[in-house]
């Protein structure tokens, strides 16, 4: 099995951490997940160094994902993924789906099956997953 | 006019009153971004510069390509906002072509056209636009063009430099009459028609002190 690790960016520190604390409860222990979420100081915001570190955290991952919530988190993590190492950043992948649903999704998959193709298909099914009905 | 020189001075105080510039106008960036985003350009870069400010006298001591990345990365860990990855790749980029290596060393014009080309290179990169998106490169691109060819035709260095700031004023004029097609003002359609970017207006005025500045 691969090891995945997770990197949950979003503009609000609070939705981060508390994302990676709701993921964590599906979580075996074998997926790393590392919240990046606010501006310096607690602002509504982000942080390319924040998520540039929050990579180097979990750099003895076979694969990282990458979950960003909206705009600027985008193009922080992209900034982010020319700030490491070209050897890391090749193990990184943005998955492109809503951050709660996709990112939970992909936690199942990676800790069930250590397979990263599995997770992000499965964080990527979340995009159009109805939930009334 | 190749032997026309841009000192380690320059690339220096050009940073200082940059950290001025916004300290000043930030209220005015806020105000436009409050007519078409979230309100937050002037606050976050002045956010940013303030960071600067404070390493500045660290940073000082560096060359011209280390005190620029510095000043890079401190936009990227403090500004927050849009503006934080634009301009943070920008100022990081922008130090990258300068071959002299020493402390006291400054760019030849030449280096310092391909300083712009490459700030402006990553902004459009990052931000996967180009002109005519209602964003900062509406002022970039025109004023980077402009430079490249009136210096290219013979226009002493300087010269050149005002005329892109010009240009780079022209296409920020443009942003009022065009629909967003980047950024969260996207969502405003046909309302955000009559309004100036704000990134392209900071960015107007950014290259202004880049001109002011030059000897």
């Amino acid at each position: 099995m691969a090891k995945i690790g997770v990197v949950l960016v979003s503009h609000s520190e609070l939705i981060a951490t508390g994302l990676r604390d709701l993921v964590n409860e599906m979580n075996d222990g074998s997926v790393p997940v590392v919240a990046a979420g606010g501006a310096d100081g607690g602002r509504i915001g982000t942080s390319a160094i924040k998520i540039q570190e929050a990579i180097e955290s979990i750099e003895d991952c076979d694969h990282i994902l990458i979950y960003a919530d909206l705009g600027s988190s985008i193009l922080s993590a992209e900034t982010a993924l020319d700030l490491v190492d070209e050897d890391l950043a090749e193990k990184c992948t943005m998955v492109d789906c809503p951050i709660v649903e996709g990112a939970l999704a992909g936690v199942i998959m990676a800790a069930g099956s250590g397979d990263v193709e599995t997770a992000i298909q499965a964080s990527e099914e979340a995009r159009g997953a109805l939930k009334l009905q | 006019m190749s032997d026309y020189i841009l000192s380690k001075d320059y690339f220096v105080k050009v940073i200082e009153d940059l950290i001025t510039l916004v300290d000043q106008r930030k209220e005015y960036y806020t105000e436009l971004d409050s007519q078409i985003g979230d309100g937050d350009h002037g606050i976050n870069l002045e956010i940013g510069f303030r960071e600067v400010n404070k390493n500045l006298d660290e940073w000082k001591k560096l060359n011209v390509r280390d005190f620029y990345n510095n000043v890079g990365k401190a936009l990227l860990d403090k500004v927050g906002g849009s503006s934080g990855p634009l301009y943070g790749s920008f100022f990081m980029k922008f130090g990258l072509p300068i071959k002299s290596k020493g402390p006291d060393e400054g760019a030849t014009f030449e280096e310092f056209i391909e300083m712009m080309d490459k700030g402006v290179a990553i902004i459009q990169k990052r931000g996967k636009s180009t002109k005519g998106e209602k964003t900062m490169l509406d002022t970039f691109i025109p004023a980077l063009e402009t430079l490249r060819s009136e210096y290219e035709a013979g226009t002493p260095g300087k010269e050149a430099m005002e005329k892109a700031v010009e240009a780079g004023k022209e296409g920020l004029e443009f942003t009022r009459n065009i629909v967003a097609t980047k950024g969260r003002a996207m969502r405003l359609g046909e309302r955000a028609i009559g309004h100036l970017d704000p990134g392209a207006a900071s960015a107007a005025e950014f290259l202004e002190v880049f001109y002011k500045d030059m000897p």
